[in-house]
């Protein structure tokens, strides 16, 4: 594999953040933020794939949505090659969106269900007004190909396929205007096992075949090791670790990342024997490291580090004092007062 | 772990829609032995969740339909007995958990109104004897500030607590069989373990024996003595877990194996997952002889004709298909 740390950014990505307003009414402006994103910073180099893991409610969806501009990020920038993003008004954003696409996590959701697939997929040129009629059928065409599929699905309806089969179909709608960037939220977890690797093998040749990158949504640790060159962690709206994802997953340094990590299954371990993994912190019951509670509101975060109610190794000034997300390591970073 | 609990034989499952009738769990046959965590594992569509609520008959009938089979608990066939010694087995006997612990806790009931219904119901206690029953139950599952809950509705409650009342709802009557289907699908990593634990915590402290049914291989081998490999309504495969995981003997149970990346071996493996080619197959066009040929990288010409039985082949595995030796 060829290293992208040293191409280009992509993108770069500086102090983003997304509240939404909740408890207000048409007349009372409300004074609760939801803070779902709340001060991002990472980039992503040319060809190069970052995992972006956190369990439900972390804010990586509504990181990746304001990213795209698909949600009006509150503040922050986002520079795409260069470009701000949220300075650029929509009519100057249009261009730009042939180079960015994304996949959603729910591909029946997101494929309207009353219309063929070639019309689908003949969209996005019209929109972009690119190739004419007989061009653009012939185009939709080579993409059904491209992506495993038959030239003659393209007159069938959305219903009339497997859930692995509709996101090779919501990856060829990403893939048809060659963009640079893809952000695929959650694209394998709705799928069965068996189809998880047929999906990520084809974003894995997409990628070497146009040269993608991807920001990768996912909350499957195993699957963000294969496919992933970088990993971001999220805790409630922050990230809180990050690093290339062989030293992530060999050398994890905040507790969050190692409690993620202990707690995936090894198919090589037996039924009640854990594999030894040389966890740095000590766990309760058998080998694996349990974290008590529940991920907390973000509407209500907790003081301190939003992680201390939960951590294992948490001290007094965790629960006054906000970790910065800190270089310990060229490029790795982590945010915790004890690491 | 001798004794079997519950012995099912060739059950046989089907749906009559307008597409005539559908077999969706063709013929299965296990037991489930005292005390153990017995895994059923399959993709969606192969008939494991149709074929666990068959056994307490708890599937629409019409449409659904069970046309053969037995399911022995105690010595009765559950499928025969009338509705009202089946609701006696129900909740006391057996007990079940769902998916979604949302939608299987009723919204307009307070927690402790819902976890004291099957105790009114079942025992003789009284109705301050089941409160506190109940907030002992709470407490047994690590609810924190279980008197404060009993007065709480599911709402107020995250997903895994949801799913933690449900296990302490279905432990009420200290059952003898827990059947939980896809108990943590619905949660989050972390808590998937948190809910794991318990599990195979209160096993240990009651004795009894979990059916559990998932499509998450890495649950299965961290918790599980048997497993149940499940394709196209019938089983496959089956065995001990540990031996099952290590050298399957189903191309298809080979194939679930690999295509699940593995930590730490990034380096080591090439950069490809290994895939199983195609798509499940639908119940209304099953394929000719064996189910899983059209997908099979072992496939024979014989595999195309005839179907193969489950047979044994020692150590307690037994395997449906014409291959001799092990899958590659």
């Amino acid at each position: 594999m060829t290293s992208p740390s040293s191409n280009p950014n992509l993108l770069e990505v500086k102090q983003l953040k997304k509240y939404f307003s909740v408890g207000g009414s048409f007349l009372k402006k409300s004074k609760l933020n939801v803070r779902a994103v709340d001060g991002i910073s990472f980039t992503l180099k040319e060809g190069e794939t970052l995992g972006l893991v956190g369990e439900s409610g972390c804010g990586k969806s509504t990181a990746a949505r304001a990213i795209l501009r698909l949600v009006e990020p509150t503040s922050g920038e986002v520079l795409y090659r260069g470009k701000n993003l949220a300075a650029l008004s929509q009519k100057e954003m249009q261009p730009l969106r042939q180079e960015m696409q994304i996949i959603f996590q729910d591909p029946s959701a997101s494929l309207n269900p009353s219309r063929r697939i070639g019309s689908i997929l003949e969209e996005p040129f019209k929109i972009h007004n690119i190739a004419g009629k007989t061009e653009r059928k012939e185009r939709v065409i080579q993409l059904l190909k491209q992506v495993g599929l038959d030239p003659e699905h393209a007159r069938r309806f959305p219903h009339e396929f497997s859930g692995g089969q509709l996101q090779r179909i919501g990856i060829a709608r990403a893939i048809a205007l060659s963009p640079r960037l893809i952000v695929a939220d959650e694209p394998v977890s709705s799928l069965d096992v068996s189809i998880r690797a047929q999906v990520i093998n084809l974003m894995q040749d997409l990628k070497e075949t146009m040269n993608i990158s991807y920001l990768f949504i996912s909350h499957d640790m195993a699957i963000v090791e294969h496919f992933c060159d970088r990993v971001a962690v999220m805790y409630l709206g922050k990230i809180v670790e990050m690093a290339t994802s062989e030293k992530l997953y060999t050398d994890p340094r905040h507790p969050y990342t190692e409690a993620l990590l202990s707690v995936i299954p090894r198919m090589e371990s037996g039924a009640g024997e854990r594999s030894e993994r040389s966890l740095k912190l000590a766990s309760p019951r058998g080998g694996r490291l349990l974290i008590k509670g529940d991920i907390p509101s973000p509407a209500n975060p907790p003081s301190g580090c939003a992680f201390h109610p939960r951590c294992p190794i948490k001290e007094k000034k965790c629960e006054t004092t906000v970790p910065e997300l800190k270089e310990i390591a060229p490029g790795h970073f982590v945010a915790c007062l004890l690491r | 772990m001798t004794d079997s609990v519950l012995r099912v034989e060739n059950l046989k499952v089907s749906f009559s829609g307008k597409d005539g009738k559908l077999t969706a769990v063709n013929g299965i046959s296990y037991r489930l032995m005292a005390g153990e965590i017995l895994a059923m594992v399959g993709e969606s569509g192969c008939g494991k969740t149709v074929g666990a609520l068959s056994l307490l008959r708890l599937i629409p009938e019409p449409p659904g339909k069970i046309e053969t089979g037995s399911v022995t608990f105690n010595c009765k066939d559950l499928l025969k007995i009338n509705p009202q010694e089946l609701r006696e087995v129900r909740g006391r006997d057996i007990a079940m958990i769902f998916q979604d612990p949302m939608t299987s806790l009723n919204p307009v009931l307070t927690l402790g109104n819902q976890i004291m219904e099957p105790l009114l119901r079942h025992t003789s206690l009284t109705h301050k004897e089941a409160w506190e029953k109940a907030v002992e139950i709470l407490r047994q599952v690590e609810i924190p500030s279980p008197v404060e809950k009993m007065t709480q509705y599911p709402h107020q409650l995250s997903g895994g607590m949801r799913q933690r009342v449900m296990i302490g709802m279905a432990l009420t009557c200290s059952p003898k069989i827990l059947i939980a289907d896809e108990p943590t699908t619905a949660l989050d990593v972390l808590i998937q373990a948190q809910i794991i634990d318990l599990l195979q915590h209160l096993k240990e402290q009651t004795g009894m024996s979990i059916l559990l049914i998932t499509h998450d291989l890495g649950m299965v081998t961290e918790i599980a003595q048997r497993v149940i490999v499940m394709y196209a309504g019938e089983i496959v495969e089956s065995g001990p877990a540990r031996e099952l995981f290590h050298t399957p003997l189903h191309p298809y149970t080979l194939g679930l194996k690999n295509s699940v990346p593995k930590l730490g071996q990034k380096k080591e493996t090439n950069k490809r997952l290994v895939e199983i080619p195609g798509n499940v197959p639908s119940l209304n066009q099953l394929p000719s002889g064996c189910a899983f040929h059209p997908r099979c990288p072992s496939v024979m010409e014989r595999c195309k004709i005839d179907k193969p039985v489950l047979r044994e082949v020692g150590h307690g595995r037994e395997v449906s298909c014409w291959l001799e030796g092990n899958p590659s």
